[in-house]
């Protein structure tokens, strides 16, 4: 039993590799996009979190903020901008390295304390000295337990990204398709599209 | 002098039937579909030629498949970022979904689904392209299925379904 917390089970801290030179990095990632159909844009977006590996955090009727795993996230955020117009998008990456790896160096610190502490209170005679050693261990525990569940949160943040995606429908719900900026060098590619078919009967 | 004017007369009808042979070839060739793909259920067959394939609905949606042969040798991925690029950038459509297309004999596509308005229409344009390789040059086979919005549900199956035939 320990003074502080009493049984309270607590869960281990997360795993991750700061041993080699690798940069930690939380990545996230905004997006409003103008589409011909919400409704059909949200379905197929859901479709794609999926094959993504993802899950959605929250969602509504034109909004969706979802997880995806990291390795994904470049992948997520190409797809993401095919989807229609792209009015907003905002990426941002936090490299939390540093604060990674303080935190884990200061659990250790803490939880080396922590054991020091445990013997000295086996060896205490005095009350008043009994009392000081569990006062400090119930403070020690309760930072031990607040560095690891920030060491979690750190961890599940750098392995999964947040995507935030909103989706507005375009006046008069589709486009016109505007006279072309360029033709293609692929010359069947300037054939092809629903002008040409209509033109072509 | 002589000796040479009959080994001309002997070989003379020896290159006429080669040169008949290569003749009827290349018109027997040229007038083989690079293609094939059933006409879709409630669809009536407008046109096919060695390189297209067109069909109408009581509606007049349309149904075009056309081969083209390209100089640049690429694969389906490429020429999908290709399609993606220049309809979605430069064309203004949009992407309603898009990806692998698989047909019943193996042959693997890429399928798109774009929106698009035509005079103020709402259409649904379905895009699927294959690609092989020839020696020279390689086969785009570009299937398009234009249909107004409202109808689109209606004959999509049918559509698939032939596309599910096709055969490059």
């Amino acid at each position: 039993m320990t003074p502080g917390g009493g049984e309270r089970e607590t869960q281990p801290p997360p795993i991750v590799d700061t041993s080699s030179k690798k940069r930690l990095v939380i990545y996230t990632a905004q997006f409003s996009i103008l589409v011909a159909s919400v409704e059909d844009s949200m379905k197929t977006l859901i479709e794609k979190i999926k094959q993504w590996d993802g899950y959605v955090q929250t969602s509504d009727l034109k909004r969706v903020t979802f997880r995806v795993p990291a390795a994904g996230f470049d992948r997520a955020v190409q797809e993401i901008s095919q989807m229609g117009v792209v009015t907003n998008k905002q990426i941002q990456a936090e490299d939390v390295t540093r604060r990674y790896t303080d935190l884990e160096l200061r659990l250790q610190v803490a939880e080396t304390s922590l054991k020091r502490l445990m013997a000295l209170l086996e060896k205490a005679q005095k009350t008043e000295d009994l009392l000081k050693i569990e006062n400090e261990i119930r403070r020690l525990t309760e930072e031990i337990e607040r560095m690891k569940g920030e060491l979690r949160t750190l961890a599940d943040q750098i392995a999964y990204s947040t995507i935030t995606v909103e989706f507005t429908a375009k006046a008069g719900e589709v486009k016109q398709p505007r006279p072309r900026r360029q033709l293609s060098y692929f010359n069947w590619i300037n054939q092809i599209g629903a002008e040409n078919v209509a033109r072509y009967f | 002098m002589l000796h040479a004017t009959s080994d001309a007369l002997r070989t003379r009808p020896a290159l006429s039937r080669f040169v008949a042979c290569l003749g009827g070839l290349a018109l027997l060739c040229g007038g083989c579909a690079t293609f094939r793909i059933p006409t879709p259920e409630n669809f009536a067959k407008r046109a096919s030629t060695r390189t297209s394939f067109s069909a109408l609905t009581a509606e007049e949606e349309k149904l075009l498949v056309r081969h083209f042969t390209v100089l640049e040798k690429q694969d389906v991925k490429f020429w999908t970022e290709a399609v993606r690029n220049n309809l979605i950038q430069e064309r203004g459509y949009t992407l309603v979904e898009e990806g692998e297309f698989k047909t019943d004999a193996g042959a693997v596509g890429h399928r798109f689904l774009f929106e698009v308005s035509m005079s103020d229409v709402p259409y649904r344009y379905l895009l699927v392209v294959f690609e092989t390789r020839g020696w020279l040059r390689q086969h785009i086979y570009a299937a398009e299925f234009l249909c107004e919005k409202k109808n689109f549900e209606k004959h999509a199956p049918a559509v698939e379904k032939a596309l599910k035939q096709f055969v490059p």
